[in-house]
């Protein structure tokens, strides 16, 4: 049987209306069934994970008072936030060997490492001003706040603690307490990857900024994170491989378990 | 045809209905973004404190026995001296290797402790943060399931899905490792569901959690306690958490000033 004009007329209208509505019902949903959507380059949101061609990190440009015995002392730290399993802060945060968590929200974007060491990173939105510095407690993570430019998220980090974590910075150099982060975080690659620049500026440390990119693949949208290792740092055998000496904080004596 | 007719038009205005109610439930999503600060409403002053606000769980046989014999007993079992001190005397509450490093501890997973937790909504996960060292808690609104417990790696968070159910965010989290809840002196394990229910005040700076421990195995019926937080004002942001364990003062106790 074959129908009229009028009825395949008819018919083609209600299937235009009917796929109409179905597309708006998808959309409302708001979930996962849009692989035709194009990628919204200012949404970061994702877990995204280094691989072995990550990284782009070119020797620094130290300034002169960089001498030996300087970078001595900030090794020293670094060891020491190893050894007893301190916050170890920016920069190791964001070179984790294990994807990092990038959820961004509406007044801010919070990246959160799965590491035991370090503490999740707030990168603000809401402002555009750090804290004023007579209130501010510098920390490793250091105070951050974003803006987009373009199609790039500038992030500017300042308040650094000195004293707390891994100071060392990939490229040669160290955190300071004037160090004075820029990263511009950019998807690339059809959003498959996230590429950020950091460049570093702290005239005392380098004589031009110092400048190095990182790349991180994104991970299936069914990722699962694992429970991050834990650090224990009375845990006298890893101590010994780490080549130092289980001592109590308290008595400064060996402490034997 | 005009059977034909009605019968489409009764399928767009259903699809058209179905669509508009997913719009919705879309604009009743609270807005939960933003740091959360517990309140200690009943004043409970200490831990030990704290712990006498919630009720108790009944647990089934089994499992009551497995209870701490000096529960009652404040901080004791760890080999430090908790006794009264005299004022401007500080004295030991952790003895050094008595506690691990870095990460773990109360007030990690889906427990809370008397620092914020910072929340981001975003459409597949709510990503759940502290202000100190460790993983954020993440809980997926993307219509995934659980994993079968014998493919995960069991631990304190569990496994957390979340959804939108009459403007509030409901999340169901199973496949915990084997350990206590930090309230209600009840316990967890791989089957243990925690039913969560995040309720919004009208107003939007006030945060209640329905806690709800359920497991036949544990408990003779289900743990049940709620705890209150209030919104961090605009502009707050998070501070650090310093925890080293080089430290002999992160041992001690807090000096007690002298009396006058």
């Amino acid at each position: 049987m074959i129908a009229s004009p009028r009825i395949m007329r008819l018919m083609a209208g209600v299937l235009a209306v009917v796929g109409g509505a179905t597309i708006l019902f998808a959309q409302g949903r708001g979930g996962n069934s849009q692989p035709q959507k194009p990628v919204d380059l200012h949404d970061l949101s994702g877990y995204w994970e280094l691989s072995f061609d990550s990284e782009r990190i070119p020797p620094a440009d130290l300034a002169p008072g960089v001498t030996k015995e300087v970078l001595a002392a900030e090794q020293k730290k670094t060891d020491k936030a190893i050894q007893w399993c301190n916050q170890l802060g920016m920069p190791f945060l964001m070179g984790v060997s294990r994807p990092l968590d990038i959820r961004q929200g509406r007044r801010e974007i919070v990246i959160s490492p799965e590491s035991t060491v370090a503490a999740a990173r707030h990168l603000y939105l809401d402002r555009s001003e750090h804290p004023n510095a007579d209130i501010w407690d510098p920390s490793a993570n250091g105070d951050s706040i974003a803006h987009w430019e373009g199609d790039a998220l500038v992030v500017d980090t300042t308040g650094f603690n000195p004293d707390h974590g891994m100071t060392l910075i990939p490229g040669g150099g160290y955190r300071s307490a004037d160090a004075h982060l820029v990263e511009h975080y950019k998807l690339v690659s059809n959003g498959n990857v996230l590429d950020i620049t950091f460049t570093w500026i702290d005239p005392k440390v380098y004589k031009t900024p110092h400048t190095y990119e990182f790349r991180y693949y994104k991970q299936s949208d069914k990722y699962e994170p694992r429970p991050a290792i834990g650090c224990n740092a009375f845990d006298a055998e890893r101590v010994k491989f780490l080549g130092g000496t289980l001592i109590s904080p308290i008595t400064g004596k060996p402490l034997t378990q | 045809m005009k059977l034909f007719q009605i019968a489409a038009l009764a399928v767009v205005v259903l699809l058209a209905t179905a669509a508009q109610t997913q719009q919705k439930d879309a604009g009743t999503i609270p807005d939960l973004e933003g740091g959360w600060l517990r309140l200690d409403t009943g004043g409970g002053g200490s831990y030990h404190g704290i712990d006498l606000m919630f009720p108790k769980a009944e647990l089934t046989p089994q499992y009551a026995k497995l209870l701490p014999p000096d529960m009652d007993e404040g901080l004791s079992g760890n080999g430090a001296a908790t006794a009264p001190h005299q004022a401007g005397q500080p004295y030991v509450v952790y003895q050094p290797g008595a506690r691990g490093g870095g990460g773990g501890g109360f007030g990690v997973g889906v427990d809370i402790n008397s620092a914020p937790f910072f929340l981001v909504q975003t459409k597949n996960e709510i990503l759940i943060t502290r202000e100190g060292s460790g993983p954020g808690r993440h809980i997926f609104v993307d219509g995934r399931s659980h994993p079968d417990p014998s493919e995960f790696v069991l631990n304190s968070a569990g496994h957390s899905l979340g959804h939108y159910e009459n403007g509030k965010l409901v999340v169901d989290t199973t496949d915990f490792a084997p350990g206590m809840t930090s309230f209600g002196r009840g316990y967890k394990g791989p089957h243990t569901h925690l039913t969560e229910t995040f309720d919004l005040s009208a107003d939007g700076q006030r945060l209640t959690i329905h806690y709800k421990w359920d497991d036949p195995e544990i408990y003779e019926k289900p743990l049940i306690y709620d705890i209150s937080f209030e919104r961090l004002p605009k502009g707050s942001y998070v501070t650090e958490d310093w925890n080293d364990a080089a430290d002999p003062l992160s041992y001690q106790s807090i000096v007690p000033p002298e009396q006058k």
